[in-house]
């Protein structure tokens, strides 16, 4: 079991080298690939969304609270071309000044691409779906959607919904939404991607991708692509712990640049959406389009890849299915994350006093770890599942 | 924070006894604590939660909205949802926030307040703006959200709402960060507490903005504490370089603060920018300079009284 996990490790570094340098480079290899000064950029890029025939900049601007006209404006300057809100944020709020900062900046409307949508509720139909669009219409201030999104998936039930489908077709038929996509943050958004790939309802995928998750996204996004559904990625930073890692970024590297740079190496990946909220920042990660990863960047996510990838549970519950005593691995990894790095010993050890004594980590010590093979990030489950059952109870 | 631990096993004691949760409380969470119980809104149940999210989970919750709480210092989340009887969409959601300070709980519900709310007395601000209630008092920030704007689910958000800031400790004065700012031509609610990136420019860092009349026009005023006079000189100087690059600089300020300067922009109109001390302040807006110039007094003079 330890030689599977070994393997998907060693895949993944592959992945890494293979992405970032167009080279085929080997875990220990030192000089393939990259450049070691970054090409200029020649500004912004723009990508076709799978087969929905717009053209989204490689960089989309989460719109996430936009109250700054002016920032607003230097994104456009800067080419990108497609944002992104929710309707579900401050009950719409957030759309309405996405409408006030785009009026002020005097954006016409058919220059930008413009994402938002609503999680779906229990009970939800084709009227109340269709009412959450125009309600988005209205706040934003426009007679169409780009996008609409299906918001916060956590599972295939909550992709394939008909009422959905139902209520996308009519807003289609009436002019008002062009395209549907999906998007979640949840450990298991593979099983949603999937779900909305096969389903054919769905045009775009919104999903994080980082250089060190998800072990079998590349060939979601691959899938995706050929069916000709776009992707727009985000959180590619891997869980943003660069400051952890001493002098990463040494020498000027940027850590964010690099893992923007990363995963638009990907031509399954459209677009890259980031919440920017300083002009630095734009600056930032515009100046990643176009140019490709240098050596030392190469260097700099190899480094992070190995300190970080193993570090901590993703929560995706996939080793569970391998545990013979049923233990909840990822409830006492949480717990024990908030009893680690959140200061939260007392209220740790109740939640997992809490998990039925049959379904607790107390069986770890003496099993031979069946686990630590499935975890698909190469992590050594059962020691960790030790060391957490000795953390929140005092064993 | 909210309160003590023996408190809160009293009240997770009055949760479950209620019955209504299938989802247990989370054990220790003090914010368990201001949560309206089963018991209080009879005929109502609790379909969802509560549920706790910490800041690496806040994601899952809020998706990319998170970001701006984790700005402010979001701590803790604790997530329930009421429910009218069987009907799945007669329901109110409501979030209770430990934002880590009074700071983050001001500047979140500051931040989202909708320009139609109408204010209410819940805790040291609150509002109702159709479905959606927001209120703050000490570090939490308080959401309700009604499914629709029917009398019964509005009613019953508004009472929750009023549970939960009653049990909230600490007094009702706003933040003496915003003391420096002038009174006279303030606008009522127009002040914000950002925790960074102020203006959009990493290097001005957190600050506090609010919009004054003057005359028949409206201005912007704002600062921030670079924490030393040479890094107010610094980011000054780069305020100067933004503004040259984006706008204009046409001309120097020399009756009020240090290395002032006055600039024309495409979007925010006419603006000024001084510094004084460790402070970097600046007005923007349609009001003529000299007007932002005797603002900007009135601003440093609040400023020279700030506490060092």
């Amino acid at each position: 079991m330890a030689e599977s996990a070994n393997r998907i490790d060693r895949r993944r570094f592959l992945q890494l080298g293979a992405a970032t340098t167009g080279f085929a480079l080997g875990c220990g290899a030192t000089d393939g690939g990259g450049q070691e000064t970054p090409e200029p950029s020649g500004g912004m890029r723009y990508r076709p969304l799978g087969s929905t025939g717009l053209e989204v900049s490689e960089i989309a601007f989460g719109a996430h609270g936009v109250d700054n006209p002016p920032l607003m404006a230097a994104a456009v300057e800067a080419g990108i071309n497609t944002v992104f809100t929710s309707g579900h944020y401050q009950d719409g709020r957030e759309e309405e000044a996405l409408a006030r900062a785009m009026s002020t900046v005097g954006v016409p409307r058919d220059r930008i691409v413009i994402m938002t949508g609503n999680p779906l509720r229990p009970g939800d139909t084709k009227e109340t779906i269709t009412a959450d669009i125009d309600a988005s219409l209205r706040r934003l201030s426009t007679d169409y959607l780009d996008i609409y999104c299906n918001g916060m998936v956590n599972s295939a039930e909550e992709v394939v919904v008909d009422e959905l489908f139902e209520a996308i077709d009519a807003a289609r038929q009436a002019g008002k939404v062009k395209h549907l996509a999906v998007t979640g943050h949840g450990g298991g958004m593979q099983e949603c991607l999937e779900a909305a790939i096969d389903v054919g309802q769905y045009q775009v995928l919104s999903t994080k991708y980082d250089f060190v998750s998800y072990p079998d996204q590349d060939e979601i996004l691959q899938r995706a692509g050929e069916r000709g559904i776009g992707s727009i990625v985000f959180k590619t930073n891997a869980g943003n712990r660069q400051r952890e890692i001493e002098d990463l970024e040494a020498g000027g590297l940027s850590f964010r640049q690099a893992t923007i740079k990363w995963a638009l190496t990907n031509p399954n990946v459209t677009s890259v959406a980031l919440t920017m909220t300083s002009f630095d920042q734009i600056r930032e990660c515009v100046a990643a389009v176009g140019s490709s990863v240098t050596r030392s960047e190469v260097a700099m996510l190899r480094r992070y890849a190995a300190e970080m990838y193993d570090k901590y549970c993703r929560f995706c519950r996939r080793c569970e299915a391998s545990c013979p005593h049923d233990v909840a691995v990822a409830d006492v990894m949480r717990y024990a994350m908030y009893f680690r790095y959140y200061g939260r010993e007392k209220e740790a050890m109740r939640l997992y006093h809490e998990v039925p004594r049959r379904r607790s980590a107390a069986a770890c010590r003496g099993c031979t770890g069946p686990c630590d093979g499935s975890c698909p990030f190469g992590r050594r489950v059962r020691d960790g599942l030790v060391e957490a059952h000795g953390l929140l109870s005092f064993a | 924070m909210v309160g003590r631990m023996g408190r809160c096993a009293l009240v997770l004691a009055l949760l479950s006894a209620c019955g209504a949760p299938e989802t247990a409380p989370p054990q220790g969470s003090e914010l368990a604590l201001l949560l309206p119980t089963a018991a209080e809104i009879p005929g109502w149940q609790i379909a969802e939660g509560p549920a706790s999210y910490l800041p690496e989970g806040l994601y899952e919750y809020l998706n990319g909205g998170a970001e701006r709480y984790l700005t402010l210092g979001f701590q803790e989340l604790l997530h329930v949802r009421y429910q009218h009887g069987d009907d799945p969409l007669a329901g109110v959601t409501f979030d209770v926030f430990d934002m880590g300070g009074e700071l983050g709980a001001f500047g979140m519900f500051r931040g989202a307040l909708p320009a139609d709310a109408e204010m209410e007395g819940w805790c040291v601000e609150g509002y109702r703006s159709g479905g959606l209630a927001a209120a703050w008092k000490g570090s939490v920030y308080v959401r309700g959200e009604a499914d629709e704007e029917r009398p019964e689910l509005l009613v019953r958000r508004d009472g929750a709402m009023a549970l939960a800031c009653d049990r909230i400790p600490g007094d009702a004065s706003l933040p003496a960060a915003l003391d420096p700012l002038p009174p006279d031509g303030r606008v009522a609610l127009s002040e914000r507490w950002v925790a960074s990136n102020l203006l959009g420019h990493a290097f001005l860092g957190a600050g506090v903005r609010a919009s004054y009349v003057v005359g028949e026009y409206e201005a912007q005023l704002y600062f921030s504490d670079a924490g030393s006079e040479p890094a107010a000189s610094e980011a000054a100087n780069r305020l100067r370089g933004h503004y040259a690059e984006w706008g204009e600089v046409v001309g120097e300020v020399e009756s009020v603060g240090i290395g002032g300067f006055r600039f024309t922009d495409p979007i925010l109109g006419n603006g000024t920018v001084v510094r004084s001390g460790r402070f970097v302040a600046g007005v923007h807006g349609q009001v003529p300079y000299d007007d932002q110039e005797r603002l900007l007094a009135r601003l440093i003079d609040g400023l020279e009284s700030a506490p060092p």
